[in-house]
């Protein structure tokens, strides 16, 4: 078996008394500070509480207790999740000191699990960007590629696990900021079913289409995390959980008679390397006993710009409480209170979300309500029709996860929509609640890592993480390219 | 297209401050971005507004992998057991 599960594999160690779990926490931050000021993924380490979890789950191995899967097992949450009494920055500067009186959901079931937080990571500012770039406080650099971005706006929590500073992360994915990232450092990176896993606590972007996942270095352990999280919360009313429980038990099922589905759509203007790596991919699958179905949905075309139409109207209302009076840094002096309230945004805020409120502002006022918002509505109603009949047709759908591999920290896009092109595959699962992941499947002319995007209805999750379990299973040797840093387990 | 103007009017509904500068610069970038966003208005779309996803009740049956074989896990009656379970297998 070639699939490698970190967490299983330091669960077995834990028990068998191999290493204790304070040294486990103490050689992820050894390696922290050997490799992170390189990489940059960190923007705060968690030492007090990571040594803290460590300690209770050394005491209840000395005791003879039974651990449960998580339990001692290093993780980073992207700084957009909130922890209560450490502090939660969204990497704006607007919220620069802030730190939340509550711990979100998903943070709340790993710490009840004695998982060991060793810090939050680094990400672009309010989640809106892909590359990292956009993050007020630091630069992140792709493990694979120093020289290169890590994607974003999870790109802290990809580059942490990527280097081996981190067994698992914590992402959101609103059009792609889990799987963009995932397939930019050559991890797994999964995008739950919209209303799995909690939202509670996590600083919304667009809240119609944020979703926390995980990000992992191999598919099982994006399952074992997966099943941890998604749970029911009354404190989330769109959270149902994983109503069609664990998916771990489904791992490694003969995919014997799967249906993919490869939409046309998906295919065009990705790279050449790309294109061989997905086709290949989908020869493994065929040799699998696989079926594949050609798809034809022309309206996924529109799925990226109404994502900007959507995601930059709730980003304007969701940001409006920035203001230094509810949330957020006061910038003084000030004469009135009008005054603080402008020169407060005006420095708290970043160029990108600045650029994105005032998008969202003006697709939402006045007669362009009708003419883009409510427009924008019908198209999405149209996008989850499509889905819904083509998943009549299949049971899993493929596209690659980006349509380029990842770019250059000097990278300059010719003009502004070229910069959010990269969403382009990603977005659509998005808009249509549905359930996708993002697995390595080879490396392009750079030797820098391609990743295999695999979309499934709403909540199987089982059904993608199973293909792509196989998928890994079969090539994991040729198709992920592993970082040589960090800790080697 | 958009002017300095358009763009210090939705920065000031927005409450945001912005240079003369920034507004010319945002109003390319908007320009910009429109130019692709108009791209919805090629269809007429007459169907009814998206207003949130269904429950899972519609969704419940529909992970297809319950068609497929087992090889392993299959007798696993809760995620805890079948953890342990494949550990001992390794």
């Amino acid at each position: 078996m070639n699939n490698i599960s970190k967490i299983k594999t330091i669960h077995k160690k834990l028990i068998n008394k191999e290493f204790s779990c304070s040294d486990l926490t103490k050689m992820h931050f050894d390696s922290i500070n050997k490799y992170d000021k390189n990489i940059g993924a960190f923007i705060n380490l968690t030492k007090e509480v990571a040594f803290s979890a460590a300690q209770k789950v050394d005491n209840k191995i000395k005791n003879g207790e039974k651990l449960s899967p998580l339990e001692g097992i290093p993780f980073a949450l992207k700084d957009n999740i909130c922890t209560k009494n450490i502090k939660t920055t969204c990497c704006s500067v607007m919220l620069k000191d802030y730190i939340p009186p509550y711990d979100a959901t998903c943070y709340d079931i790993l710490k009840s699990q004695n998982a060991v937080l060793l810090g939050k990571t680094n990400m672009d500012e309010f989640a809106m960007g892909c590359s990292c770039k956009t993050s007020r406080f630091k630069k992140t650099s792709n493990p694979q590629d120093l020289n290169r971005v890590p994607g974003g706006s999870s790109g802290g929590s990809a580059a942490a696990v990527c280097a081996n500073l981190s067994v698992f992360s914590l992402g959101s994915d609103t059009g792609g900021s889990i799987r963009q990232p995932a397939s930019f450092c050559g991890v797994v990176g999964l995008k739950p079913t919209y209303g799995t896993i909690s939202r509670y606590g996590l600083i919304a972007l667009a809240s119609s289409l944020d979703q926390i996942g995980p990000i992992t270095s191999c598919v099982e352990d994006a399952a074992i995390v997966y099943d941890a999280l998604s749970l029911k919360d009354k404190n989330d009313p769109t959270c149902f959980g994983n109503v069609n429980g664990p998916t771990y038990p489904h791992l490694s099922k003969n995919i014997k008679g799967m249906r993919i589905g490869l939409p046309k759509q998906y295919l065009e203007g990705i790279t050449d390397d790309i294109y061989k790596s997905i086709m290949s991919a989908v020869d493994v699958y065929k040799s699998l006993g696989a079926e594949i179905v050609t798809l034809d949905m022309p309206y996924i075309k529109y799925s990226l710009p109404i994502y900007y139409i959507l995601v930059c109207s709730e980003a304007a209302s969701n940001l409006a409480r920035m203001d230094g009076i509810r949330y957020g840094h006061i910038e003084h002096p000030y004469k009135n209170i009008k005054e603080m309230l402008v020169n407060t945004r005006k420095t708290g805020l970043g160029e990108d979300v600045k650029r994105r409120i005032l998008l969202g502002t003006y697709v939402s006022s006045g007669e362009n309500f009708d003419y883009y918002y409510k427009k924008a509505l019908r198209i999405r109603q149209t996008i989850c029709a499509t889905f819904d009949e083509a998943f009549k047709k299949c049971d899993v759908i493929f596209s690659s996860t980006v349509p380029e591999t990842a770019f250059t920290h000097d990278f300059k896009p010719k003009g502004q929509m070229q910069a959010y092109m990269s969403d382009i595959c990603t977005v659509p699962a998005n808009i249509a609640g549905l359930c996708a992941i993002s697995v390595p499947c080879g490396v392009d002319s750079n030797n820098l890592p391609i990743g295999l995007h695999l979309i499934g209805n709403k909540f199987c999750e089982s059904t993608i993480l199973n293909a792509a379990y196989k998928f890994e299973e079969t090539t994991r040797d040729s198709s992920f390219k592993t970082v040589n840093m960090g800790v080697q387990i | 297209m958009f002017t300095k103007e358009d763009i210090k009017n939705i920065a000031t509904n927005a409450q945001i401050n912005v240079t003369d500068t920034e507004a010319q610069k945002y109003a390319e970038d908007l320009d910009d971005m429109f130019a692709f966003i108009n791209m919805i208005n090629e269809t007429e779309f007459i169907c009814p507004e998206f207003t949130g996803f269904d429950g899972p009740s519609d969704c419940f049956k529909n992970d297809s992998i319950q068609k497929f074989e087992t090889d392993c896990c299959s007798n696993s009656d809760n995620y805890k057991d079948s953890f342990f379970e494949i550990n001992e297998k390794d």
